[in-house]
């Protein structure tokens, strides 16, 4: 019954998005239940988006043309039907035949697989006990046995100094006894739920029992497991150190957590009996909460706007928080009241023109008279002449420093210039020359006149 | 007084103050959290707080490890008003927003065993759309098993699900948003004020506007609104029973 809901996310796959075709969502949701209980032993359970990473790279191993914003769609399909969004998360609801005093009685089991949680202002995936029984289900071995074989492959691998492997196999333990956990808690909630349901002198007295023992055996063991590591310790080396320390941690949190089983255990007879008692007196079905839509919602959409306008103020109140007072202060007042008057700037943009002076554009840095001492002092030349040989000359005819900027820019412009565009030739000298102004490679220069 | 009882009594106001602030939870704020911790540990603080609530006319709905939970007594200082939701409501849009509260609720715990979860399972995600429809369906079914001509009148004569079925579904505004006056724009305004007191969280615009209830939405509800709310519409079917055993004979 357990996996009725999978079977039908795969069967109705066709009437969704065509990328589900080649996936087997069955495969894919007990991978989400499988990484959720792995992070389960670790906390509160899984970050979903940490999940829907993960899984969306089987899905596009399945399906290699989808890109992983759709690889992630479908990952989230599946969680959504885990969590049995279309039904508004209730619980599912399988219908079964039971043979009763000779006659067949049909009766509904209601379970839920997956959870979101948010115990801490975070969400989290939680696989519920009954996933974590189907999970077990479709492994189909016995989890005491398991656990068993858990122990005494790690208690092996440490006593060789495979660390390495043990940290795996400490991996898988943990593993068993949050299995191990969600079986037991699932027995007694069981009973808790409906009495009815379980034999407790026969099956569950026995079971619990049995439970103890094995309970009591795993922490003789861990602690055995626990002495071996802190032997380990001694002769650890740094990297080893490490994988000692996840061991530890891993042990500590199995033995923590049967610790814990152990104690519910003992104390679960009282409880039960106590149970019990309150069963008795209950009826059968009966919730001390309202069913908001069929016993308040749809009763009242029957009543009229006159008959209902008295409970509106209670309705809205019950969703509503205090409403603290604004309470008088004489001397804020009168100081809020006397306070300089602000000036409230308008809430719209300063979109006025700015006022523009015009700029004189048309005086560039040199002078008519600078063209007309370059002319000259080109025209001047005779043959190949250095620069420097031109500017020192410039500099005794006392011809302002623009002028000689002015020849320094035209020069170098030549110098630059492409073939056939240079309007005399210009070569780089051998040597360099510094004056007060100027300092650098020498250039050669040469005038061609008319 | 002793100056220990004095420290007590200021720490009490001061998580008073926190339990009032709906957006505030223990897992932000670590003075939140050792406040908590002082009140599941010491009977003297505890006592202290919950006198104080007492005389304030502050109702304590729940202790949870979400938060103190804590409402206005009705007629207390701290009581809610209805300005305090909306001011200048019409009677009929006033009872409209009432059921649409109701119709939020009823759609994230569609039955008893689902509000009666643990506080820390989340209720799924939901749109403006979804509930809008949901609503609409509810009325139409009433409609459906009411074959007969609505009794004209007055709105107040109407009936609520004749009321909700006369708005129209969407409507905009001059700027493009979803006008108040249609069912999406008042589930939209109900929502918003669920998000300003820590009762939902807003995820994104899709459908109308995409929510999930909080932990706290769910603890509001089972702790008051459900008795509160089932209170209401009982007395009034009692009312309604009385005047028409009344009738007859007058």
């Amino acid at each position: 019954m357990l996996t009725a809901p999978l079977h039908r996310m795969e069967g109705t796959k066709g009437h969704r998005i065509a990328e589900l075709q080649k996936q087997d969502l069955r495969m894919l949701a007990l991978r989400v239940m499988d990484l959720t209980i792995e992070r389960m032993g670790l906390g509160y359970g899984a970050m979903r988006e940490v999940i829907v990473e993960e899984v969306a790279l089987l899905v596009r191993r399945a399906d290699p043309t989808l890109g992983l914003p759709d690889a992630k769609v479908v990952v989230e399909i599946v969680i959504e039907g885990l969590l049995n969004d279309t039904e508004r998360r209730q619980a599912f609801r399988e219908p079964y035949a039971s043979v009763e005093n000779e006659g067949i009685t049909w009766r509904e089991f209601t379970f839920n697989l997956l959870e979101e949680i948010s115990p801490d202002d975070n969400i989290y995936l939680r696989v519920t006990i009954e996933g974590i029984h189907l999970y077990t289900g479709m492994l189909g071995f016995n989890i005491e046995d398991a656990q068993v074989a858990n122990e005494i492959v790690l208690q092996y691998q440490i006593s060789r100094g495979r660390l390495s492997d043990a940290v795996q196999t400490a991996r898988e333990a943990e593993f068993r006894s949050i299995q191990y956990d969600a079986q037991i808690q699932g027995l007694l909630n069981a009973a808790k739920r409906d009495i009815r349901q379980v034999n407790w002198v026969k099956d569950a007295l026995s079971a619990i029992g049995a439970a103890r023992d094995h309970i009591l055996q795993r922490l003789k063991i861990e602690k055995q497991i626990l002495d071996a590591i802190e032997e380990k310790y001694e002769s650890a080396e740094m990297e080893e150190i490490q994988q000692l320390t996840a061991l530890k941690q891993q042990v500590n949190r199995c033995m923590v957590r049967h610790m814990q089983l152990h104690k519910l255990l003992i104390s679960v007879n009282p409880d039960y009996l106590d149970e019990q008692l309150q069963q008795a007196f209950k009826i059968s079905g009966f919730n001390p909460l309202p069913n908001i839509d069929k016993e308040i919602l749809q009763p009242a959409l029957l009543f009229t706007v006159r008959q209902l306008k008295g409970s509106t103020t209670g309705i809205l109140r019950s969703f509503a928080p205090p409403q603290p007072p604004r309470l008088l202060s004489l001397e804020l007042l009168i100081e809020k009241l006397t306070a300089p008057i602000r000036e409230d700037k308008p809430h719209v943009l300063d979109t006025r023109t700015p006022e523009l002076d015009e700029i004189e554009t048309d005086k560039g840095p040199f002078s008519v008279e600078d063209e007309e001492n370059v002319k000259l002092l080109l025209q001047e030349t005779s043959g190949p002449t250095r620069l420097s040989r031109v500017l020192e000359f410039a500099r005794q005819e006392s011809m302002p420093l623009s002028t000689q900027r002015l020849l320094v820019l035209d020069v170098l412009r030549n110098f630059g210039a492409e073939d056939g565009e240079a309007g005399y030739p210009v070569r780089l000298a051998d040597e360099k020359f510094k004056s007060a102004n100027f300092e650098g490679h020498d250039l050669t220069l040469e005038v061609e006149h008319e | 007084m002793s100056e220990e009882l004095g420290n007590i009594a200021l720490e009490a106001g001061e998580l008073l103050r926190y339990a009032m602030d709906p957006r505030e939870t223990p897992f932000q704020s670590k003075r939140y959290s050792a406040l908590m911790n002082q009140l599941y540990t010491s009977s003297t603080f505890k006592v202290v707080f919950e006198n104080m609530t007492q005389g304030l006319e502050i109702q304590i709905l729940a202790y949870s490890p979400h938060g103190v939970f804590v409402t206005g007594r009705e007629r207390g200082p701290f009581a809610f008003k209805m300005e305090d939701y909306k001011s200048g409501m019409r009677v009929e849009e006033r009872v409209v927003h009432g059921l649409l509260m109701l119709g939020i609720a009823a759609y994230c715990f569609p039955t008893a065993e689902v509000l009666d979860q643990d506080d820390d399972i989340l209720r799924p995600r939901f749109t403006v759309e979804q509930v809008a429809a949901f609503v609409q369906g509810l009325c139409r079914i009433c409609k459906a098993n009411n074959p007969g001509d609505p009794e004209q009148g007055t709105p107040e004569l109407q009936l609520a699900w004749q009321t909700i079925l006369g708005l129209p579904l969407t409507m905009s505004t001059g700027q493009g948003k979803m006008a108040i006056g249609s069912l999406a724009g008042k589930l939209q305004y109900a929502l918003d004020r669920l998000v300003d007191n820590g009762l939902m969280r807003f995820l994104s615009e899709d459908g109308w506007g995409t929510f999930q209830p909080t932990p706290a939405y769910r603890i509001q509800v089972k702790q008051m609104a459900g008795h509160q709310m089932l209170k209401l519409i009982q007395s009034i079917h009692q009312e309604a029973t009385a005047a028409q055993e009344v009738k007859p004979n007058g």
